[in-house]
């Protein structure tokens, strides 16, 4: 399932992508919510899209999932424009949206009936993700009776077992309690170095976005665009329980910090 | 780095305090129960006793039968085969008009919500036939399809009919939009959305309105019956309360709750059965 995609050609582009949003209200006057987005990520990148709030990273995630579209500008995945709905790529959002009705193992499975695999493979596929993030013993549960924790590492392996080339992350880890998010990173870490994906990865969360990251983008307050970008030259495998003690982690998250508060100072006035 | 929780060890003092606690729990639980068992019978009789003497000082006398009377007609009734006969067919009413309501509300439901103009579009006339209280149709009923039983099943499954439409297209409506998104991105087809999740999603609010409505297809059997029949529970106890015959009135009555109380019982237990995922009870 996966492309074959060389280092040189870019899994994910923006090119120039502007959206504006009709809202609700009586009025219906339109809101720009992206402006001028370029931005390209390499195969098997790590990619964090920092920011205010209201920025537009989610909006970019959706662009590229094809739940939304462009209102001016490409965005293109493996260099051709997404059309409709982009099953071709992973989508994880903050809500872990499991289906309460199904088992943990028939979560897992469920993207995998979607699109036809047999049911000896889906088994198979399932099983090697849930043991892997120490879930085993737990196939038959119903989402409600597992912890947060446990719910997100459904979440995310049932986004990962049909091995997509892009795995789009909407601040996944959002609701969790500190602790949680660690072990979490250092799963998601786990995860991502068994088939390199390309990773979008949209988070409020700095240190995580170092922990994670090859490189970071800094989005600017309404309307979204790329301030700067980072590169996170920590070498791998990281470790995100001392991501604190690697060289270079405190002046770069000064830096973000220092780009961050710009914006927010923006947006509040 | 492992990173799932160590396995719990514990103290042969742990495996004590766990066992004293669990006793403890049990032995709660269990005066718990039984305090509100000893409370239902202390009411149930309370309620009895003040039927058997003390109604006849409220009301005429002569219109107040009591328990130990009415106890006896049911068994008269039932001796005879009348009661069976005339229950039958007011459970076949209402059975039939049940069926034919929850499948025609359902299916009513998924083809409004497949679109939401269309929905908007139906919305107003369904709430002024919801808005018709249906008892008034009754005598129309009577005219158009005549003695027989059928206008009994369409009374019944009109009452069905509009609240297992609306309870179904309100679930319909209702789904998390972030399930609908992710499993679009997935793969999912049109028809997959709708099998495998709006359906499933719509399946408590489904479930509790078919419960609630089966009472509803008894009462609405029992009041076309009322209205003009030749037999069935609601005609035993018209016929009755005309020849003043209050016993077999309050036979009639107590009857039709009894089937009702079952009725609901046995779809309560299969709807715990049918929606294991369902942390909570549902509440029709």
């Amino acid at each position: 399932m996966h492309q074959t995609t060389d280092a040189t050609t870019s899994a994910v582009g923006f090119d120039h992508v502007f959206k504006a949003f009709v809202s609700q209200g009586r009025r219906g006057e339109p809101v720009l919510a992206l402006q001028d987005v370029a931005f390209e990520a390499r195969a098997g990148e790590f990619v964090s899209l920092v920011g205010p709030s209201g920025c537009g990273k989610s909006t970019c995630l959706n662009l590229l999932a094809g739940l939304d579209t462009p209102s001016d500008g490409t965005v293109s995945h493996r260099g051709s424009p997404v059309r409709g709905v982009n099953t071709a790529v992973g989508y994880i959002t903050q809500d872990d949206n499991l289906l309460p009705w199904r088992s943990l193992r028939g979560n897992v499975e469920l993207s995998l009936e979607f699109r036809g695999v047999p049911r000896r493979e889906r088994r198979e596929r399932a099983q090697e993700l849930i043991d892997l993030v120490g879930l085993g013993g737990f196939e038959e549960h119903y989402p409600h009776e597992l912890s947060g924790g446990m719910r997100k590492r459904g979440g995310i392996i049932r986004t990962l077992v049909y091995d997509s080339d892009v795995v789009l992350m909407d601040e996944p880890f959002g609701p969790l309690d500190a602790q949680t998010r660690v072990i979490l990173q250092a799963e998601l870490l786990k995860l991502w170095h068994r088939a390199r994906p390309t990773v979008l990865f949209v988070t409020h969360d700095l240190v995580e976005a170092i922990a994670l990251s090859d490189r970071i983008l800094v989005f600017t307050a309404n309307p979204g665009r790329v301030k700067r970008e980072y590169t996170v030259d920590i070498p791998r495998p990281r470790d995100p329980f001392h991501i604190h003690d690697a060289p270079g982690f405190a002046e770069l998250y000064d830096a973000l910090w220092d780009d961050i508060r710009a914006e927010i100072g923006q947006a509040a006035r | 780095m492992t990173l799932t929780e160590p396995a719990v060890r514990h103290t042969d003092r742990a495996r004590a305090v766990l066992h004293r606690v669990a006793t403890d729990e049990r032995r709660h639980r269990q005066r718990q129960r039984a305090l509100v068992w000893l409370g239902t019978a202390v009411l149930g009789i309370a309620l009895l006793l003040f039927w058997q003497f003390g109604l006849g000082l409220l009301v005429n006398p002569r219109y107040v039968s009591d328990p130990a009377t009415v106890l006896a007609r049911i068994g008269e009734l039932l001796a005879g085969g009348e009661l069976l006969a005339h229950l039958s067919v007011t459970l076949g009413e209402a059975g039939a008009g049940f069926l034919i309501g929850v499948v025609a509300g359902l299916v009513s439901a998924v083809a409004l919500t497949s679109s939401r103009r269309g929905y908007e579009v139906f919305e107003p006339f369904l709430v002024a036939f919801y808005s018709i209280p249906k008892i008034a149709l009754a005598p129309l009923f009577i005219l158009w399809f005549g003695l027989g039983t059928t206008p009994k099943i369409v009374m019944a499954a009109l009452l069905v009919y509009f609240i297992v439409l609306v309870n179904t297209a309100t679930g319909l409506r209702g789904v998390q939009p972030g399930l609908f998104r992710v499993c679009r991105v997935f793969g999912a087809s049109r028809r997959d959305l709708l099998v495998k999740v709006t359906l499933p999603a719509a399946v408590p609010a489904v479930v509790a309105s078919i419960r609630i409505t089966f009472t509803r297809a008894i009462e609405g059997a029992v009041l076309s019956e009322f209205v003009a029949s030749t037999q069935g529970l609601g005609y035993l106890v018209a016929r009755a309360s005309r020849a003043f015959d209050i016993a077999t009135v309050f036979a009639g009555i107590v009857v039709i709750a009894a089937v009702v109380m079952v009725a609901n019982g046995l779809l309560r237990a299969l709807e715990s059965r049918l929606l294991p995922w369902h942390g909570g009870r549902v509440h029709g």
